[in-house]
């Protein structure tokens, strides 16, 4: 591999590697990490949530992890 | 804030806000969902499985659960170059969400429908999930299972390759299912140990420092925990909402708001100075005691003397004994050492429930005074001890035999570690 050919991978990984994300990623909650793929019950006590989202649900998700105290 | 911020996207269908609390009852942040109008889905997450160590915290999430961003400010979200620009550049990898999810309530159904081949298969995130996905029983009675689920969490924290994590979870449950079953003498405190373990070995993790805190001294508290909770009661029910009755009832640490102003004492006198009140040698009463300890005990920045603490006591009568309030007083002496300081030596104990569910519980704080300058050669300073008696008015049996009885105690105070 020439080095320009090498550069040029190295830069795309460094710019896209993370818009390619699967479930080998390393977890967490920091930027480029994945999410625990986690189904946690409702606060309701009636459910189930999906943190990773739901399948066929496209949108951006905004998760704010809180207390109420 | 979120919550305004996000409102039009939200209905317009460009975004979805999700929610997860850390907290060990979801009633309570139920409840404060209900007062704030907040509609969006919260998950409960009193094991903290998403592993965060503050809250709050604010993430930018692209369906299949990559995070883009880990520190939003509202105005982010929809300005130029913003959450939602980068998430429509991007494709998101949602068809994994196809599959289930890697911890979620199969875990729970995973290790069969047998209870006893169930118990025997639990590993910890199997028995998380049996303790968060089966209040109720999959298998109709649910209580042996999730009590082998907690055993087998306290056990796995006692191996040798435990981790923090494994302390804090073993607390978790153990609180569980001390609010789900008849109190059960020395749970309370187990968890309590198992948190301060926890907290120990990793004392920046925010999370578990606030689940002691929540029943800790008002001198470790940051700002209070539920002090909100009789104004949301109240906004709910002049709304015409009628909020449900909690299982938990909230200790008096936990209504209590932070401060550092010492308590001013008040002057009581002992009830039985000489000792005449009978003893109860029969145990007719067990006397459940916890201690939380000021978090200061982990961690380089804040020194604290050892035994400044929230006690917390719990009185469980036995079996066809029940506890009777007119028959003389009900509460606790103590004999503060030399330089502690509490509210009083004298606590009354509050009677709670009816007569099937007695347990009358009191909780004070207790500051110990500074440690002196370290001397060389001196002997390690031993552990700080409380003392003192419990004095409880009782009929026993059918034949209602009514006696006013004492027990004599000595508390140690140290943190576990």
């Amino acid at each position: 591999m020439s080095l320009h050919l090498l550069a040029f991978v190295l830069l795309l990984s460094l710019c896209c590697g993370p818009l390619h994300a699967h479930q080998d990623g390393e977890l967490g909650t920091a930027e480029g990490q994945l999410l625990p793929d986690l189904e946690l019950p409702l606060v309701s006590g009636e459910g189930t949530l999906r943190l990773r989202g739901e399948a066929h649900d496209l949108r951006p998700i905004l998760l704010v992890t809180f207390a109420s105290w | 804030m979120w919550h305004e911020a996000t409102k039009e996207l939200v209905a317009a269908g460009k975004l979805r806000v999700i929610g997860v609390v850390q907290e060990q009852h979801p009633e309570r942040a139920a409840l404060w969902l209900k007062w704030q109008q907040i509609d969006w889905p919260v998950a409960w997450d009193p094991f903290n499985q998403l592993g965060v160590k503050v809250v709050p915290k604010i993430l930018a999430v692209q369906p299949g659960g990559l995070v883009l961003e880990d520190s939003l400010h509202p105005k982010r979200i929809s300005e130029e170059g913003g959450l939602l620009e980068v998430m429509g550049r991007m494709a998101g990898a949602a068809e994994e969400l196809e599959q289930p999810a890697r911890f979620g309530p199969q875990l729970a159904r995973g290790v069969g429908s047998d209870a006893q081949a169930r118990a025997q298969a639990l590993e910890p995130e199997s028995a998380i999930a049996i303790l968060l996905f089966d209040p109720e029983g999959l298998d109709g009675d649910a209580l042996p299972l999730r009590l082998e689920a907690m055993r087998f969490l306290v056990k796995w924290a006692q191996g040798d390759q435990a981790s923090a994590r494994d302390h804090f979870r073993a607390g978790v449950a153990q609180r569980m299912l001390l609010d789900e079953e008849a109190p059960v003498a020395g749970r309370f405190q187990a968890a309590l140990h198992s948190w301060s373990r926890a907290l120990a070995f990793d004392p920046g993790q925010y999370i578990w420092r606030r689940r002691i805190q929540q029943w800790g001294p008002r001198l470790d508290k940051p700002y209070p925990f539920y002090d909100w909770v009789p104004l949301a009661r109240k906004d709910l029910i002049e709304r015409g909402v009628t909020p449900r009755v909690w299982r938990v009832a909230l200790s008096g640490t936990e209504r209590a708001k932070g401060g550092y102003d010492l308590p001013v004492p008040q002057i009581q006198e002992n009830p039985d100075p000489r000792g005449q009140i009978p003893s109860d040698q029969k145990e007719h009463v067990s006397l459940d005691w916890a201690v939380a300890p000021h978090t200061g005990f982990a961690g380089p920045n804040v020194r604290v003397a050892a035994g400044t603490s929230r006690v917390h006591l719990t009185l469980l009568p036995k079996k066809n004994v029940s506890i009777e309030p007119a028959g003389g007083p009900l509460g606790i002496w103590i004999d503060l050492p030399e330089g502690w300081r509490a509210r009083s030596s004298w606590f009354d104990l509050q009677v709670e429930g009816d007569g099937s569910v007695q347990a009358p519980r009191l909780d004070f704080e207790l500051i110990a005074p500074p440690p002196g300058p370290p001397q060389e050669g001196a002997p390690p300073p031993s552990p700080p001890v409380l003392k003192g008696f419990v004095l409880y008015p009782v009929c026993i049996g059918e034949s209602g035999e009514c006696n006013l009885l004492r027990r004599d105690f000595e508390l140690d105070l140290s943190p576990a570690r």
